[in-house]
């Protein structure tokens, strides 16, 4: 019972002493949750972005082109190998049928009309099951080794350079992240060390008539728990809205291609609160213990 | 109960607070520093109460060393003492009751026993009827009763007031010092600072006088 009545009066006195400052609590709150949604929000942006990359890598292709006179002997080497190097589809379309295609279009009929021999060379074309764009470029280096391959086509190569660019923004903003919570440290730390000189003759007497450091230290790390869990709430809801409204009106021209930011699951939406929580609970734990060292000195 | 050997302390700057003082003071005991303004009375009185830390000599509480403790254990031994300041030392965001309830909330005290033992504690220093009050509004010398209220409601084995009647009027000094006395009969070990000659008088008490730091025969 006693336990409880402890921490509870320690916990009640926290939060009175936030509403008592309403004006610099609310504004302190909201600026906590703005420093924690941008990057945050910005993290969601690109893992969707990331996905649409993904996409764009599992749907491309490899087109490999067999030198025009090759043997039919030379033609099943190349199925084997290939059948041995890749998982996936493979689809053959040899030069006939790759000129009869041609001659379907209007603008090249006349021109197949009139050769005399077949110059389109033979075609596998690779289809990945679930390879990345990075695998695939290995496969196609591979391939264009071969002795009897003219050429091999990739066309999903600014996937690749998709990719990595969303890699190195990934990094770019986990970098800010870990900036802002530092900042984030450093606000706490600063606020708690405000709240410690307002009470500092309390701090004094209670050290004298034997309080421990547990005791000293309880309220304001329910202070800054407090201030952290609301910091938190004020970024998920800042998230939040910004992915209601803002994607909302963004979806129409992003979906053609095939862009699409899913809604945030509890994982993703609970880890500013996660992380606005750990943070104050950090800086004021710091805060608080810098202070009982100095004065036990 | 209380022994000091060879205790020094010099402050950051270089002034020598207290030179090589060397005292015991017996459980149940009644004693009081004396000395001028500066000869290392307050000094000596933080040192035992483990406030601060010597520089050189010991402090022993009832066979412990203050220097063989760790800074975690230190909370537990102060809550063996009771402090009265000169300046009382009071928290004015709060009531004359909550005042005298902090060191029994901070020994872990359930909340019926921490009502029954303010009350007990106020009504001994005769402020019962101004509990709700806040102590700015009380005088000097209902401040001083209060500081004493505050330092006796745990019940300590050893009293430590620092020029506890400093500000007072005679009369209110008197209350003070017959207060004192009264604790010490029930078996409190008392030892007051004080520079006031007037206090000390037809007491009986043990006698330590300090002059710049350094014990006087």
């Amino acid at each position: 019972m006693n336990w409880f009545y402890l921490r509870f009066s320690a916990f009640s006195d926290s939060v009175f002493r936030l509403i008592k400052q309403p004006i610099t609590s609310i504004l302190h709150i909201l600026g906590m949750g703005i420093a924690l949604s941008i990057p945050m929000g910005c993290y969601m942006l690109l893992d969707g972005a990331d996905q649409f990359s993904r996409k764009l890598n599992n749907t491309s292709q490899l087109n490999v082109f067999i030198t025009a006179d090759s043997s039919d002997e030379t033609i099943k080497i190349a199925e084997k190998q290939l059948t041995e190097l890749f998982e996936g589809e493979i689809n053959f379309i040899d030069q006939d049928e790759g000129l009869k295609e041609l001659s379907k279009n209007s603008e090249f009929s006349d021109l197949v009309k009139n050769l005399d021999t077949n110059p389109i060379p033979h075609l596998f074309v690779l289809t990945p099951q679930d390879n990345s764009a990075e695998k695939l470029t290995g496969i196609a280096r591979t391939i264009e080794s071969w002795s009897f391959v003219e050429e091999v086509s990739f066309d999903a190569q600014w996937a690749v350079k998709l990719e990595s660019f969303i890699n190195l923004s990934k990094i770019l903003v986990m970098l800010v992240v870990l900036l802002i919570g530092l900042g984030f440290v450093a606000t706490i730390f600063t606020t708690i060390q405000l709240q410690i000189t307002i009470r500092k003759d309390e701090i004094e007497v209670a050290r004298l008539v034997g309080a421990t450091g547990r005791f000293i230290r309880r309220p304001f790390l329910y202070y800054g728990f407090i201030q952290g869990l609301l910091g938190g709430l004020c970024a998920v809801l800042i998230i939040f809205l910004g992915l209601k409204f803002g994607l909302t009106a963004m979806q129409p021209m992003l979906e053609p291609l095939g862009f699409v930011i899913l809604a945030p699951n509890l994982i993703t939406l609970s880890s500013p609160l996660v992380l606005s929580i750990g943070l104050s609970l950090l800086g004021a734990w710091l805060s608080s213990n810098n202070h009982l060292k100095k004065i036990d000195c | 109960m209380i022994e000091t050997e060879n205790l020094s302390k010099r402050y950051p700057g270089g002034h020598q607070a207290l030179k090589d003082v060397s005292i015991s003071i017996q459980e149940g005991e009644m004693v009081f520093l004396t000395g001028h303004s500066g000869a290392g009375k307050s000094t000596l009185m933080k040192l035992i109460g483990g406030i601060e830390k010597a520089t050189n000599g010991s402090v022993t509480i009832n066979g412990t060393k203050l220097s063989s403790l760790n800074r975690s254990a230190l909370p537990y031994l102060r809550r063996n003492f009771g402090f009265v300041f000169q300046d009382h030392k009071l928290l004015i965001d709060r009531s004359v009751f909550h005042n005298v309830a902090l060191p029994l909330l901070i020994s872990g005290f359930s909340k019926s026993e921490i009502m029954t033992r303010v009350r007990a504690a106020l009504d001994k220093v005769g402020l019962l009827e101004k509990e709700s009050f806040n102590p700015l509004t009380l005088s000097g010398g209902e401040q001083q009763r209060l500081c004493i209220a505050r330092a006796v409601v745990n019940k300590p084995a050893i009293l430590l007031a620092d020029e506890p009647t400093g500000n007072l009027d005679p009369g209110y000094a008197a209350d003070i010092v017959a207060m004192f006395r009264a604790f010490n009969r029930v078996g409190v070990t008392v030892v007051i600072a004080t520079h006031d000659p007037a206090m000390i008088q037809g007491l009986g008490a043990r006698i330590i006088e300090l002059k710049q730091g350094e014990l006087q025969a």
